[in-house]
């Protein structure tokens, strides 16, 4: 099941050419870009870990320094998912302006419903997702080691550190 | 096809927009033409368009200021 957060995710998936025209028109409104991934993609779990620093301060030329990122990120987490952020940091907004995937794992599981029953035969819903069964860092076919204790970035390090 | 088709079609629709606004179309005169493109891939938007491509909501208001003074014996 093909998850739907964020923007453009019932559009077929972008292509590069297509992401950077999407960053060219955030930095264009002086956003700040951010990169994010997870294998955790519950609806409720919208911070997701982050992918070394918010890119602050780029110009509008420079789309390749946040293209190269995402492409860092896509390889280094080809088993998670990973959204790109731009953040509007100006007065009064101070949020998120514009969020949408362009990673994704190969094989998506999708969700089960879940049906607590309480008192008075009442019933309690929640979403499961069937990848997290698993512990972090083994989840969509990663064949890793456990992250569960790996602090934040989830023990990974990054190419370039 | 039920609500739950009209809501995929609708959210189809805004995405499309956003990313020909965002990448810098006219999708003021190239709206149709944006929508149309996007319907190919989705079914559910394709069959909006079809039920709803020849209603056009051109009529005067209904919520104007035509109140009539009564006419009062002075």
């Amino acid at each position: 099941m093909r998850i739907t957060q964020g923007t453009f995710s019932f559009l077929p998936d972008f292509t590069d050419e297509q992401i950077e025209a999407q960053l060219r028109y955030a930095l264009s409104n002086g956003w700040a870009i951010m990169v994010e991934h997870t294998d955790d993609p519950h609806p409720r779990n919208s911070l997701w870990e982050m992918w070394g620093q918010p890119l602050f301060e780029l110009e509008e030329n420079e789309v390749e320094v946040a293209m190269r990122e995402v492409r860092a990120a896509r390889e280094a987490c080809p088993h998670e998912y990973v959204k790109i952020v731009a953040y509007d940091r100006s007065l009064g907004r101070q949020t998120t302006a514009l969020s949408f995937i362009v990673g994704r794992p190969p094989d998506e599981p999708g969700f089960r419903v879940e049906r607590q029953e309480k008192a008075d035969r009442q019933i309690r819903y929640t979403l499961h997702a069937y990848a997290t069964d698993v512990p972090s860092g083994r989840r969509y076919g990663a064949r890793g080691t456990s992250t569960a204790n790996g602090g934040p970035s989830g023990g990974r390090v990054r190419p370039d550190a | 096809m039920g609500v739950a088709a009209g809501a995929t079609a609708n959210r189809v629709a805004v995405e499309a927009m956003i990313q020909a606004r965002n990448e810098g179309q006219d999708f003021y005169s190239e709206g149709p033409d944006i929508l149309a493109k996007a319907a190919k891939g989705c079914p559910e938007l394709n069959a909006a368009l079809e039920v709803w491509k020849d209603i056009t909501f051109e009529y005067t208001s209904t919520d104007t200021a035509d109140v009539v003074v009564t006419p009062t014996p002075s």
